[in-house]
């Protein structure tokens, strides 16, 4: 049987060599490609009084930004705002220098969304739909027949074509999803949580199409999803409370935990222990019931403990946990 | 410069290009249409159409109507009870099926969506308005066509409206829906009978027939005044979706 390979992902680099998204001595991050994505001092208050945005700044460019954090970070409030569905209560965002809270019309004529949970008309068929969405976007005639030709053959949908939308897999809705975000052919591309319901090898096709679809576009992939970051980003911001954690490329994040990524070998009974007194990232059970555990930690968790190469999962517990110890 | 790639366009050409612009965006809008339609009335419209087949049947067959009035009372309040059974779900259907975030952040202003939204509604009720305001005119006769149609129907609309409105406000659909009635009953009942204030009968022996048209207009104006306000709430979606 053979493997799937998928491409891992390339920091894009700008004229001056460096990655994008790698921060520069100031902080600011550097940005590449014709567009670009600049959101600044964006804060959301709700009318029931919960903030669920303050103060983020950040900018991206062509490649795909990954927002992560953990649920009620609030990754789907600034998605939505980038989406153009909320306004935000103070703060600005600029896309190629179009306002997108003062002129939201002109932004959605280059604007792809998928949402968190895309729900689909059950009495259409998977063309009408793309008929009728792409009829939305303002396409016409020979245009209009292009751009569904060519969204289908980017997510390999042209087999579904005549199926009914209430017959479709998760993976397949999904699909069509990203078909109807990509029939206005956009320069920015919002995802929510697109992997979440996908199986293995859906999410496997799921993350290389973001990437191949970030090579000329700005695409936004909020996710909760360490994995999904992983394989398909160029660019990371990690949220936590509203607050932005963490801004820069994902390998450098990856490097603040090396040295302090730990494995070692428990005895039956031991776990608990563990569990309670360090950031637990994994645990596997062998055959003789007892665990292997994997922790994050300043030094040696335990005696005969081991480092091992970190990844990005690690470095986000040890970011994420940092943060939430200090909030305690 | 090549021979082909002329810079200079005749009057003809202009016209061409427009003629295939204008033509294409009537086609476009038909297609909203054909799809909006398919997507809001489906089964509750050919459910809501045998009812008012039925009514018109017991009514009109019955030799219950005596009047004008029996007429328009009929005809006001099957079309309004249609305009509140197919408004009451367009937003709240594809709030709950999770389609209206990708209605709203495409390229289309909300006024266009509302409209495509709306369109098939009013259309739909237009015709059943037509369909039995002729029968009655061939089983009775004696009134104006086109004020026993478009008067209840003005009315119908608004009720209609009022209902879209509500369902932006309140959680239920079927909430929105019984307050509108209860609004509309209220107001029937209370200040205005729809009869006398809004549909001049036409027959009126001896007295001067009243000027009714200011009150239309009024009608008219809380109709669009309405659609405004939905039209808001469109644009503040946080407001309603959460």
């Amino acid at each position: 049987m053979g493997v799937e390979v998928f491409p891992q992902p390339q920091p894009v680099s700008n004229a001056s060599g460096r990655p994008v998204g790698q921060p520069t001595l100031s902080g600011a991050p550097l940005v590449s490609g014709s567009h670009r994505l600049a959101v600044e001092h964006l804060r959301k208050v709700y009318p029931t009084g919960l903030v669920a945005l303050d103060d983020v700044t950040f900018s991206a460019g062509v490649g795909v930004l990954g927002l992560l954090g953990p649920n009620g970070a609030g990754k789907t409030t600034l998605i939505e705002i980038l989406a153009t569905l909320l306004s935000p209560t103070a703060g600005r965002v600029f896309f190629d220098d179009i306002d997108l809270v003062r002129h939201p019309q002109r932004i959605r004529t280059i604007l792809g969304y998928l949402p968190q949970s895309f729900g689909l008309y059950p009495n259409l068929t998977v063309r009408q739909f793309l008929h009728f969405a792409a009829t939305l976007c303002g396409l016409r005639g020979r245009r209009l027949r292009e751009r569904i030709a060519a969204a289908t053959e980017m997510v390999h949908i042209e087999s579904l074509h005549s199926r009914n939308m209430r017959g479709l897999s998760g993976g397949e809705r999904q699909r069509v999803g990203i078909a109807q975000a990509l029939l206005g052919d956009p320069r920015l591309l919002i995802v929510d949580e697109p992997t979440s319901g996908l199986d293995p090898q859906e999410r496997l096709h799921f993350r290389n199409l973001l990437f191949d679809l970030g090579r000329d576009r700005v695409v936004i992939l909020s996710t909760h999803l360490v994995k999904d970051v992983e394989f398909s980003c160029t660019d990371l911001v990690v949220l936590h409370h509203g607050r932005i954690l963490y801004r820069g490329f994902p390998p450098d994040l990856v490097e603040t935990a090396r040295d302090r990524t730990w494995e070692f070998d428990l005895a039956p009974g031991e776990f608990d222990h563990v569990r309670d007194r360090f950031q637990l990232v994994t645990f596997i059970e062998d055959e003789r019931g007892g665990f292997r555990a994997r922790v994050i930690s300043d030094g040696p968790p335990v005696p005969g403990a081991w480092t091992v190469a970190p990844n990005l999962e690690d470095a986000y517990i040890l970011l994420v946990g940092t943060e939430g110890r200090r909030d305690e | 410069m090549s021979l082909t790639e002329s810079t200079v366009f005749c009057p003809r050409d202009k016209w061409r290009r427009w003629r295939t612009n204008v033509l294409c965006a009537v086609r476009a809008s038909v297609v909203l249409l054909w799809y909006s339609a398919r997507l809001n009335l489906g089964l509750p419209a050919v459910v809501l159409l045998l009812a008012a087949v039925g009514v018109f049947a017991a009514t009109a067959l019955s030799d219950k109507i005596g009047s004008e009035k029996d007429i328009f009372q009929i005809l006001l309040a099957l079309e309004s009870l249609l305009f509140v059974g197919l408004s009451m779900g367009l937003l709240p259907r594809e709030k709950e099926g999770r389609t209206l975030e990708v209605l709203l952040v495409c390229a289309r202003s909300r006024h266009g969506l509302l409209v495509m939204k709306l369109a098939p509604v009013f259309l739909f009720i237009a015709l059943i308005g037509m369909m039995l305001t002729t029968a009655y005119s061939w089983l009775h006769g004696g009134f104006s066509w086109l004020r026993m149609f478009g008067v209840p129907w003005l009315l119908a609309a608004v009720v209609g409206m009022l209902t879209v409105v509500l369902t932006t406000y309140l959680r239920n659909q079927y909430a929105a829906a019984t307050v509108a009635v209860l609004l509309a009953l209220i107001a029937a009942t209370f200040w205005l009978d729809p009869f006398t204030t809004f549909y001049r009968a036409s027959v009126r022996p001896m007295q001067q027939p009243p000027n009714l048209a200011v009150h239309r207009v009024l009608a008219a104006v809380a109709l669009v005044v309405l659609y405004d306000h939905a039209v808001r709430r469109l644009k503040h979606i946080e407001l309603w979706m959460r």
